[in-house]
């Protein structure tokens, strides 16, 4: 009776941590920056990549794109890391959105790093048509470095 | 019971178990959603979603600071992490059901002291972008939203006209917040479009769902 016991108690434990402790996906994606792309192809030898990062080289501001690999939701808030050492070179970034058809459009507008030295977050809010797809644009100031993009 | 069988037993359990759960998880990202026969939309396609969720007025998130000159400082603390507007939870939207959500935001909201002004200036913004055979029928500017309605001949001139006014990077860009913009109408050959775009102020969120909350803080 107690060994019965014993064995109906052993498989109820082990359902149990099989529901509790299974791992759980991350909701986050994290993709580098280096990912992405130079806004416009003149533009491509003023970019410096070092792992996932990218910096401009370059004496003015410059724009890097990174498109957002999505699941058909309607987006949400996306963080991109980056970093300035100062104003000049400062980032700013904004999420588009584009329905699958071209005929809708959303803009987040732009927004700035919030400290310049260390690497900080930016976070923009990404709309997104059913079935749409959506980028990040970042206007990236002279030695200025994006890293990574975390929706 | 020997303890091999029993030791095997509840490998097999865990890993059932395990299985079942993560085929429940697949299966939730990939579910039909019921309900879906808009003549936009594919109707053997499969969207994500869940169910509820609703919009909620215009968000505010606080100012950051703009793209300034190289003298100025860095503009103080980090900028706290808004809570996503509502409907995080709700089925994807297409562009018409987006569309039509923020027009009933827009209806909701009222004219306030600055509506005025704002209209005008950008009345003057969209006129100079406006391609030849284009024109504003309706510009209207309420407290968090604006609502400029344009004709277009063909939707050559529309994406012409909304890549200027609200998508370039260019100063010819009618406003630096948030915009959604789309046909009011389906395209039908022959016949001018209806286009319709709403404008957020500076530094808000558009009120429009989203299946991601706002990212956890580290």
């Amino acid at each position: 009776m107690t060994s019965k016991l014993f064995q109906s108690l052993s498989m109820v434990a082990a359902i149990g941590l099989a529901l509790i402790g299974s791992p759980r996906p991350s909701d986050a994606r994290n993709y580098p920056a280096r990912g992405g792309s130079s806004t416009s192809h003149a533009d491509s030898d003023c970019w410096s990549p070092f792992g996932g990062t990218v910096t401009n080289l370059c004496s003015t501001p410059r724009f890097w794109f990174v498109p957002l690999l999505l699941d058909g939701s309607n987006g949400g808030w996306v963080t991109v890391t980056a970093q300035g050492a100062n104003n000049a070179a400062n980032v700013s970034c904004r999420a588009v959105g584009f329905s699958k058809d071209g005929l809708f459009l959303t803009n987040s507008g732009f927004f700035n790093l919030t400290q310049f030295g260390p690497a900080s977050d930016i976070n923009v809010f990404a709309s997104v048509p059913w079935a749409g797809t959506a980028m990040i644009d970042c206007l990236v100031g002279p030695g200025g470095k994006v890293h990574t993009v975390t929706w | 019971m020997k303890p091999w069988i029993l030791v095997l037993s509840l490998a097999v359990i865990g890993l059932a178990a395990y299985l079942m759960i993560a085929s429940t998880r697949a299966g939730s990202r990939s579910t039909p959603r019921p309900g879906a026969s808009a003549a936009s939309r594919p109707a053997d396609a499969a969207r994500p979603g869940s169910a509820g969720g609703s919009p909620s007025p215009a968000t505010s998130r606080p100012e950051p600071p703009r793209l300034a000159g190289p003298e100025d400082e860095p503009a103080g603390p980090a900028v706290t992490q808004p809570a996503a507007p509502s409907g995080g939870t709700g089925p994807a939207q297409t562009g018409e059901e987006m569309r039509d959500t923020i027009e009933e935001s827009f209806a909701a909201d009222h004219p306030d002291a600055a509506s005025r002004d704002l209209a005008q200036g950008l009345e003057r913004g969209v006129r100079a972008v406006l391609p030849p055979g284009s024109s504003v029928s309706r510009l209207e500017c309420r407290s968090s939203l604006c609502r400029v309605e344009t004709v277009h001949a063909n939707i050559d001139e529309f994406r012409t006209f909304a890549d200027r006014a609200y998508m370039t990077v260019d100063p010819t860009r009618v406003s630096n917040g948030p915009v959604f913009a789309g046909l009011v109408h389906a395209p039908v050959e022959g016949e001018p479009l209806v286009a319709v775009a709403y404008l957020g102020r500076e530094g808000s969120v558009l009120p429009l769902p989203a299946a991601v909350t706002a990212p956890e803080e580290p």
